[in-house]
């Protein structure tokens, strides 16, 4: 067999497979965009005899495909006698390779290709002294190739087989190894940047990097107290199970931390449990105490309608978040913003509900739920709206304008008073759309996210927003906005690092932050609140497998965003520690 | 953390003991304020629901937990006086205690009153603060510095 890897060559026409993999050509190449389709129907075929067997509930089968849904980050399209045949999906980590996907068509297996494949793997991780390891559902019978090529089992559940193949000292010639660059962390970087706290810096990090929690933290986190509700969870060594969930992340000084524990992030913190205090953990280094927004009182219960109040509303610490329109429109025909997971994040939920998910919420589900929401004392002290975005009607974005008055006039009819503290967090509106926002409902402010400042990057991050109607369009109606609402009650958020995303991002971290640094100055000049929040390269967004900016760009950035802020005596009270969470730059105004 | 005394914690029990806390600002400013509402909890740590964020002793209170510093409180009633050096160890915004310290509020002020957060403080360090606790103190260590030898217990009465 000869065994070679070649970078996105083109593919020759198909031949006729040949018997044994001993006597073709077995090659992988990067995956891309086009493959897409490939991969998905492969996916498919190789495994829905199995998920089936594994799951009678038709959304685990379902949610089991979405979550497995070709990214090319990663993914190799393995190619026999220049034929596509299966496909191998790797995460790497500095002590391990994560087999997350090896499939080879039914047409191909038991030729020897997924083993030689993964024998390639398993030379690889041991050229430089790391392990392998993967999952595998427990009716599938490439466990049992898998125990022959010497992984070994390190747990299992109802699903699942958990199998490691240990690391091993090099055995061919000695490697160099090379250390990574040192990325400081929190600890590090509050001594280098006196202005930015440690809770901070752990804030952006926990963002940035995640977390998993341990087997007892997951038990602890059923508690009545924490529990936010049935979904996928992340746990122990990366494994999934279906389980209730906490709520946002809290630190000892009050901050909240949005991480969601159904999400693969890399190289994680833990979250432990012990002695009845959940302690944090960034490898064996013990970081701090820590502890989970308590469940709010109307979780649990129902509108007249039948429909499970949590997921009309979700709470952070003080906030209520309602979603009234479950749909982004700029993902009909693929324009959505290349760093955004929310569709995916939308089936999952839908999957979840067992499909008692619709795109469009009932405002008397939103009423009452509110309603409910204020029986619990001081729980709340803002609404935030927000929604996929949806282009149609006769002025660009009509519709969704009259979906957010709705849902905003039934929250309304909760208060005495004609304005309750709430913001939208919505498109760019033309002035008409916002006068009627503010005059027929009790809005106090307004959103339209520019998301990423420089003009050709957003036109690529975000081709959505650049179809519908273009930067300045949304730049225009922020600055409109401050007319209607007044300053300081109109904001906008960066995705910030995002703007490093190749290849046409900025290459260097002071070039990002020069930009962020211009797009602040000129929205505090006109009254507007630029907020940064990190980004995460989600799995299901396009920008999947990027690179992040390390942690100390988020530290410069939230230390001059503040301060170009303050100098304009803005202070973004909407998006404060206990309202938001997602804003290292608005915790450090607690001290102004 | 330190386990405070039985006196103090009784003192802690009655309504009408005087309870206040001093912090500092990023400039050194001292800042004392009266917290009657300080209450101590069943692990030994002091409870202080702050009204406001916005509230001088807040911020003091978040600098003093960014930057590890401590804060003072004293507690007192009539003769007894004790001195608390604490450490801000939690800032809580929602749940069971939080709503606890909210109804105790709305129960004193009517149903308007709200708080922001309160704030967990570790005791580190405890010193009774009485004048008499101060002054036995004072006379064994010192028996003949500081007191003004016209006092009663000094002078003899004329022959």
């Amino acid at each position: 067999m000869t065994f070679q890897v070649v970078q996105n060559q083109q593919q020759p026409p198909p031949k006729q497979p040949q018997p044994d993999v001993r006597e073709g050509l077995l090659t992988l190449r990067d995956a891309t965009e086009a493959d897409a389709a490939f991969v998905d129907r492969l996916t498919r075929e190789t495994m829905t005899p199995y998920v089936q067997q594994t799951w009678q509930d038709p959304s685990e089968v379902a949610y089991y495909f979405l979550k497995n849904k070709f990214t090319p980050d990663g993914t190799r399209i393995v190619q026999f006698n220049g034929r596509d045949v299966g496909r191998l999906t790797l995460i790497h980590s500095h002590d391990e390779i994560f087999v997350d996907n090896i499939h080879v068509h039914p047409d191909f297996q038991g030729r020897g290709i997924g083993a030689a494949v993964l024998r390639q793997v398993i030379s690889e991780a041991r050229r430089d002294g790391r392990a392998v390891r993967l999952q595998c559902l427990r009716v599938n019978p490439a466990e049992h190739l898998y125990r022959r090529l010497g992984f070994l089992e390190l747990d299992r559940n109802a699903t699942h087989f958990f199998l490691r193949l240990p690391s091993r000292a090099p055995t061919r010639s000695p490697v160099i190894r090379v250390p990574r660059p040192h990325d400081p962390g929190p600890r590090e970087l509050a001594a280098l940047h006196p202005g930015v706290p440690f809770f901070i810096l752990l804030k952006m990090d926990l963002q940035r990097r995640g977390l998993l929690l341990t087997p007892a933290a997951l038990d602890a986190v059923q508690d009545p107290l924490y529990d936010y509700g049935r979904s996928y969870v992340i746990y122990g060594q990366g494994d999934q199970v279906r389980k209730n969930a906490p709520g946002p992340l809290l630190l000892r000084d009050g901050t909240s931390v949005l991480v969601l524990a159904g999400a693969q992030y890399n190289e994680s913190y833990t979250v432990d449990y012990r002695d009845g205090r959940f302690l944090l953990y960034d490898g064996d280094e013990f970081i701090d105490e820590v502890d989970f927004t308590p469940r709010p009182d109307y979780y649990g219960k129902l509108t007249s309608n039948g429909v499970p109040m949590e997921t009309i509303a979700t709470a952070r610490p003080q906030r209520l978040d309602i979603n009234p329109y479950r749909y982004c429109h700029f993902w009909d025909g693929g324009n959505q913003c290349r760093y955004c997971a929310y569709f995916t994040d939308v089936k999952a939920s839908s999957t979840l509900a067992n499909g008692k998910f619709p795109r469009q919420v009932d405002p008397q589900d939103i009423y009452e739920t509110v309603r409910e929401a204020l029986k619990e004392p001081g729980r709340f002290s803002q609404v935030m709206l927000t929604s996929g975005a949806d282009p149609r009607g006769e002025n660009t974005f009509d519709f969704e304008v009259d979906r957010q008055i709705e849902a905003l006039q039934a929250i309304g009819r909760n208060f005495k008073t004609r304005r309750f503290a709430s913001q939208l967090i919505g498109c760019g509106y033309d002035k008409a759309q916002l006068r009627r926002l503010h005059d027929e409902t009790g809005l106090t402010t307004y959103c339209p996210d520019i998301e990423v400042w420089d003009p050709k990057l957003f036109d690529w991050i975000c081709p959505g927003k650049a179809k519908w109607n273009g930067r300045d369009w949304w730049i225009r109606s922020a600055l409109d906005a401050v007319d209607i609402f007044g300053p300081g009650n109109v904001y906008t958020n960066a995705v910030a690092g995002v703007e490093m995303a190749q290849p046409h991002g900025f290459k260097t971290v002071d070039e990002a932050l020069a930009s962020h640094f211009e797009a602040c100055e000129f929205f505090a000049k006109n009254g507007v609140i630029y907020l940064s929040l990190v980004w995460i390269p989600w799995r299901g967004s396009q920008f999947h497998g990027q690179k992040q900016p390390p942690l100390e760009f988020y530290a410069r950035l939230v230390k001059g965003l503040h301060d170009i802020r303050k100098a304009y005596g803005l202070k973004a009270n909407n998006d404060d520690y206990r309202h938001c969470g997602n804003h290292g730059d608005s915790d450090l105004e607690r001290l102004d | 953390m330190y386990d405070l005394p039985t006196e103090l914690l009784n003192l802690l029990q009655n309504p009408k003991t005087t309870r206040t806390l001093a912090t500092s600002a990023h400039d050194g400013t001292p800042d004392v304020v009266r917290r009657d509402a300080l209450a101590v909890l069943p692990d030994g740590s002091l409870a202080l629901p702050e009204e406001l964020d916005s509230s001088q002793t807040s911020k003091n209170l978040v600098l003093a937990m960014w930057q590890d510093r401590r804060v003072a409180l004293t507690i007192g009633n009539g003769n007894q006086a004790w001195h608390v050096v604490a450490r801000p160890w939690r800032c809580v915004v929602a749940g069971p205690l939080f709503k606890q310290f909210l109804l105790t509020a709305r129960a004193v002020d009517g149903p308007d009153a709200d708080i922001a957060a309160v704030w967990i403080l570790r005791p580190e360090a405890v010193r009774d603060d009485s004048v008499a606790s101060q002054r036995a103190v004072e006379l064994a260590q010192r028996p003949w510095a500081g007191a003004h030898m016209d006092c009663a217990r000094f002078v003899r009465d004329a022959d």
